[in-house]
């Protein structure tokens, strides 16, 4: 039970192997804490994980956690987490998707559910408030994502995987409708549980502390996001895929494996081409004003368009121009549950491969014909697909090529070619699940997209990077789309880009680092709320905490210190190797003579760690204990740091 | 001449896709599709007969596709190159790209 508001009070624990459930003790001690979402996993994974495990070990945990707003009709607040040990990466990954499961999942009565062990055959795991069934469904093997969520109870929310999951390819996704729990491989961890559906459904609601109250803030701040330039006008009229042409501009839109950030022919790959040509209507996830998803016709059917990241990834980077193409194989990966991004990234790297004469792949750089049949290959592991299902990192570490495998931490990074945004390199290079945009940060929105800094300096970027990684982290954890987040940034500064108010602020940031230390080490100081950040306001007319923005960006601060324990604890190796980006991205000019053109990780990493309290990319234990992070006894057998 | 690409909500929200121009300078690129933004809305209003004072709050709002978002306040490239400085001379020809100024995802 919990005196909280907004929460439902309860975590299911379902073993697999003994086919039993259980409630997983959870406070509202612990709640406070962990606030819930992606941190709220962190923490339970951490204290079950131990040195070496493995994301296909029986007893890998998959953890689903919605955030205490989840169903709380506050704007873009839907969001759900899936995290686990990542059999992509090897450490823990979280993946977050906006589909209705986690609605669902708390109208069944539970804030979260914790999966171990392993079914002996493919298993549909029907949740209905308290009572849990297990169904064996073999004749479901096989299934596409859009099929297996076809014959199930209406009202419910839906988790299923494709054969990619099934066939363990290291980064397929679990779907919730035609949503993404898309990063990591979550996939494949269902998979080797034999989980094929997971499905929610009840009778019950969150209470609220202040329905009046909550009501007014949610108003103001769908006001707030509908008229701002990026979640009012850019993400509803040309959805993510209108970053195609800026960052175009920007010298960020990677191009042939990240070899360039410009593409000559980007507009015909473009968001305004997809909108003129191709699109049928703007959709989006519940609650949400920003509808930022494009409709698009194919082969009669309407289905949901390619995101930036796969515009990008699946058109410049393997230098196709043909967007009719991309629309196929967004549909088409989709379907069998793989992560467009970290195919198409593998892709990428094959090519180069080819190129440099090191993998006989048979794929070519702009001929991209036979992708179709390609990924069908991945799904199935069968050919050249078998290597490709496995990833960048690994692909590389068997055919050569390291300093163009382009990912981190093994996860292969999204389209954004950080030689023209040094600051998103940062991110990319210290985000904790590996190369992921969101999770680094999002420097990018500083750096060229919204408020134009110089892209090319250090300078103050580590405390741009670890101001926004934890506001970021927060938000998330709190059920929030971190679209939402942009919205921070005000108008009069994203709006008009040459202003002189805007060219103050450019020039202070740059500037900001003793600032943004101070804060980033106590960030309780900032005992205030403002309208520009709603999180917390949110949050306490929800659940009747009394948050301000230090602590929700102390909540980002803890979960960032959390997972990166769970990390070194999974392996990740601490020191010069822990946070890096392959050579192509650090040691090669992008454009050949401007020095400014690679990312100076080195320098910005230094700072990056002293303002984190970590040395050589581990916490010291003075500030995991600063920072309240449950140290779990498993750390004296790997932790190097052990008196801080 | 110069080619313009306008690119983002400046376009999705006018329709303006391309406009060659002779302008001088970024700002008479500005002036010139201003020009055209409001001949358009005029041509636009003689069709519906509207009266004059829904005029000037429909010319505002197409000129102003969002609330917050100006051509003046675009981001201009030259020939791939960031300018900042509106009253730059252009070359004789090359392309420039006016982009909306702030984009996220």
């Amino acid at each position: 039970m919990t005196k909280l508001k907004a929460y439902m009070g309860h975590v299911l624990f379902v073993d697999l192997t003994k086919k039993e459930v259980s409630e997983f003790p959870w406070t509202d001690e612990d709640r406070i804490r962990t606030l819930g979402g992606k941190i709220m996993a962190a923490d339970i994974l951490l204290n079950h994980i131990r040195p070496g495990m493995k994301a296909f070990d029986e007893d890998n945990w998959i953890v689903i956690t919605t955030g205490p707003l989840t169903r709380c009709d506050s704007p873009s607040s839907t969001r759900f987490n899936i995290s686990t040990v990542s059999p992509l990466t090897g450490i823990l990954t979280s993946s977050n998707c906006g589909g209705s499961f986690g609605r669902r999942l708390k109208k069944a009565g539970w804030d979260a559910m914790i999966i171990t062990g392993r079914a002996e055959t493919l298993t549909w795991i029907e949740i209905e408030n308290e009572t849990v069934t297990f169904h064996d469904v073999p004749e479901r093997a096989g299934q596409m994502t859009g099929e297996a969520q076809k014959g199930l109870p209406s009202s419910t929310g839906k988790l299923v995987i494709g054969p990619a999951g099934e066939n363990k390819v290291l980064y397929s996704c679990v779907f919730s409708g035609e949503r993404t729990a898309g990063r990591g491989g979550v996939g494949a961890v269902f998979g080797d549980k034999n989980i094929k559906i997971i499905t929610a459904k009840g009778n019950k609601e969150p209470e609220i502390h202040d329905p009046e109250r909550l009501k007014k803030i949610n108003e103001q701040w769908r006001n707030t996001l509908l008229k701002h330039p990026i979640t009012g006008a850019q993400l509803s009229k040309l959805g993510t895929a209108g970053l195609v042409a800026p960052m175009q501009a920007h010298r960020i839109l990677a191009t042939k494996n990240f070899g360039d950030g410009r593409f000559e022919s980007f507009e015909k790959v473009s968001g305004e081409e997809l909108a003129e040509k191709h699109l049928i209507r703007n959709g989006g996830c519940f609650s949400c004003p920003m509808k930022c998803e494009r409709r698009v016709r194919y082969e009669g059917k309407n289905i949901k368009g390619p995101e930036l990241e796969t515009l990008g990834l699946l058109g410049p980077n393997l230098l196709n121009d043909d967007i009719e193409k991309i629309i196929k194989w967004n549909y088409e990966l989709d379907e069998l549950g793989i992560d467009t991004i970290s195919a198409a990234g593998s892709v990428a790297f094959a090519m180069e491969l080819q190129e440099k004469g090191l993998w006989d792949s048979g794929l070519h750089f702009g001929e991209t014909d036979n992708l179709s049949e390609v990924f069908h290959d991945i799904a199935y592991r069968r050919g050249i697909g078998a290597e490709l299902a496995e990833g960048t990192r690994r692909m590389s570490e068997k055919f050569g090529g390291k300093e163009f495998a382009i990912h981190a931490k093994g996860m292969e990074l999204a389209a954004y070619e950080p030689r023209g945004a040094v600051g998103h390199g940062l991110g990319y290079a210290t985000s904790n699940r590996g190369g992921c945009h969101l999770n680094a940060g999002y420097l990018v929105v500083l750096e060229g997209l919204g408020l134009n800094i110089d892209a090319y300096t250090p300078k103050g970027k580590a405390g741009l990077a670890v101001t926004f990684q934890n506001v970021m982290e927060a938000a998330s954890a709190a059920g929030f789309c971190v679209f939402t987040s942009y919205a921070i940034l005000p108008h009069f500064l994203v709006g008009k880009p040459t202003s002189l108010m805007t060219r103050f602020v450019q020039t202070v940031f740059k500037y900001s680092t003793p600032v943004i230390y101070l804060v980033s080490k106590n960030p309780k100081m900032l005992k205030v709320n403002i309208p520009l950040v709603q999180y917390p306001r949110v949050m306490n007319a929800a659940a009747g905490t009394k948050f301000t923005v230090g602590d929700f960006i102390a909540f980002g601060n803890f979960g960032y210190n959390t997972e990166r324990l769970a990390n070194i604890i999974l392996g990740l190796p601490v020191g010069e190797e822990t946070d890096t980006l392959p050579k192509r991205l650090t040691d090669e000019e992008q454009v050949p003579g401007d020095k400014r053109t690679k990312v100076p990780l080195h320098k910005m990493k230094n700072v990056y760690y002293a303002m984190r309290g970590w040395k050589d990319g581990a916490p010291t234990m003075k500030t995991l204990k600063k920072v309240g992070v449950r140290i779990p006894e498993c750390i004296k057998e790997v932790y190097p740091y052990g008196k801080g | 001449m110069v080619k313009v690409k306008i690119f983002g909500v400046l376009r999705s929200t006018t329709g303006l896709s391309e406009h060659n121009t002779s302008a001088k300078t970024v700002n008479g690129i500005f002036e010139e599709i201003s020009e055209i933004m409001e001949k358009r809305y005029y041509e636009d209003i003689k069709k519906q007969q509207e009266d004059t004072s829904e005029f000037k709050k429909e010319r505002n709002a197409a000129l102003t596709p969002h609330k917050e978002l100006k051509f003046k306040d675009a981001i201009v490239y030259v020939d791939g190159e960031r300018c900042m400085r509106k009253g730059k001379k252009l070359p004789e020809s090359g392309e420039v790209w006016l982009l909306s100024p702030a984009a996220g995802g």
